[in-house]
């Protein structure tokens, strides 16, 4: 990938998943894994694909949470979930962009930290 | 009565497969290739990137020129082609009369079945529905209806991306002679350029050309040539067409 902001990585590794199925609705209510020790919960789920591996059926998921993307398949045979593509997304920070962002904040900051002036308190009482 | 015909065009469809797929990509330009190399080509390019000039076919190192912020993605040619097989399917639960045209357009032949849903562009509008409830709000499609293949790939094309267009039989006349004969389809820029030798320019001047003019020509094709300039198609719509490997 031709971006500085991203990192994409293509995969096969198993991982813990917990979905969690809807009775109402034919949709999955809640989805997380655990991957590299590391727990990801996901809002989204953004598509489906299905495909055949030899005489398997491999249902495949994408889904996303905060900064991160996740392409899981499940493998009907063996009920093995596996991670096939991670996409994680860096967010660029410039220096002007952050002096400005700084000086705003402790500018900010000044105002609401000054106590408030006697006289004025009496002006916007009356 | 002349047939309904639409033409269903997927809009960027690689590229808003993988936006569709991974919301990290979305309102960027990206372009979908097998590799990041600068030998390697863009397959498509989203909606995004189209307006920075990108092509589908142009090569990555120019695409990286014309847009520096162009992100690569790598494509999944298994996943286009389960959703195509998704996005038939729906087609032909509107009607059985469907005749793909490539992985991601096809014409479907709504004569009879129109009137059941209130007119073609009711259908049309179903169409776009229920390929945004199946696949996602991020796949979107252009569809043209036109009473024969080749008009309803003209209008389909005209109101790109998530248009929907109908160039009625009475108006096709009057479109033929605004529009050039490169907008017909198999129609290309050497052609073209025969045809503007004959005094050939617009898909009304070769419907008025005589067919054995064209004929002389061009061969077979030159008759093939004053059907497209009529409004006729060429080759009727084929529902039992299927691809087969040489």
């Amino acid at each position: 990938m031709i971006s500085k902001d991203d990192v994409f990585i293509q995969l096969h590794e198993p991982v813990s998943v917990c979905v969690q199925f809807d009775d109402r609705k034919p949709r999955i209510r809640k989805l997380s894994l655990v991957w590299k020790g590391e727990e990801y919960h996901f809002f989204r789920i953004n598509g489906y694909e299905q495909c055949s591996v030899g005489d398997e059926l491999v249902h495949k998921l994408s889904v996303s949470g905060y900064k991160k993307s996740f392409t899981l398949c499940l493998h009907t045979k063996s009920l093995r979930w596996f991670v096939e593509e991670v996409y994680e997304r860096y967010q660029r920070s410039s220096k002007p962009q952050t002096k400005r962002l700084a000086r705003g904040l402790s500018l900010i900051k000044s105002v609401y930290s000054q106590p408030p002036r006697h006289g004025q308190k009496k002006q916007s009482r009356r | 009565m002349s047939r309904l015909i639409l033409h269903i065009d997927m809009d960027s469809y690689f590229a808003s497969v993988e936006q569709q797929f991974n919301p990290y990509l979305r309102k960027r330009p990206i372009g979908v290739s097998r590799k990041p190399q600068d030998r390697t080509i863009i397959a498509a390019a989203s909606k995004e990137a189209k307006k920075f000039g990108l092509k589908s076919g142009m090569p990555v190192w120019e695409a990286t020129r014309l847009c520096p912020e162009l992100v690569i993605v790598p494509g999944h040619p298994a996943r286009y082609a389960y959703l195509t097989g998704r996005i038939f399917g729906l087609l032909k639960n509107f009607s059985p009369l469907f005749e793909p045209f490539s992985i991601d357009e096809g014409f479907l032949d709504i004569t009879d079945v129109a009137s059941r849903y209130g007119g073609p562009e009711e259908v049309a509008h179903q169409i776009k529905s229920e390929i945004r409830r199946a696949l996602g709000e991020y796949i979107t499609c252009s569809i043209g209806v036109g009473s024969s293949k080749t008009i309803a790939k003209i209008a389909s094309e005209m109101r790109k991306p998530n248009g929907l267009f109908w160039i009625k039989e009475n108006e096709v006349q009057n479109w033929f002679q605004k529009l050039s004969v490169e907008t017909a389809c198999g129609i290309n820029k050497r052609l073209k350029a025969k045809l503007s030798i004959m005094d050939i320019y617009t898909l009304a001047d070769l419907g008025k050309c005589d067919p054995s003019r064209l004929r002389q020509a061009f061969g077979i094709w030159g008759h093939y040539l004053h059907l497209i300039g009529q409004g006729r198609d060429p080759l009727p719509l084929n529902p039992n067409y299927k691809e087969t490997a040489p």
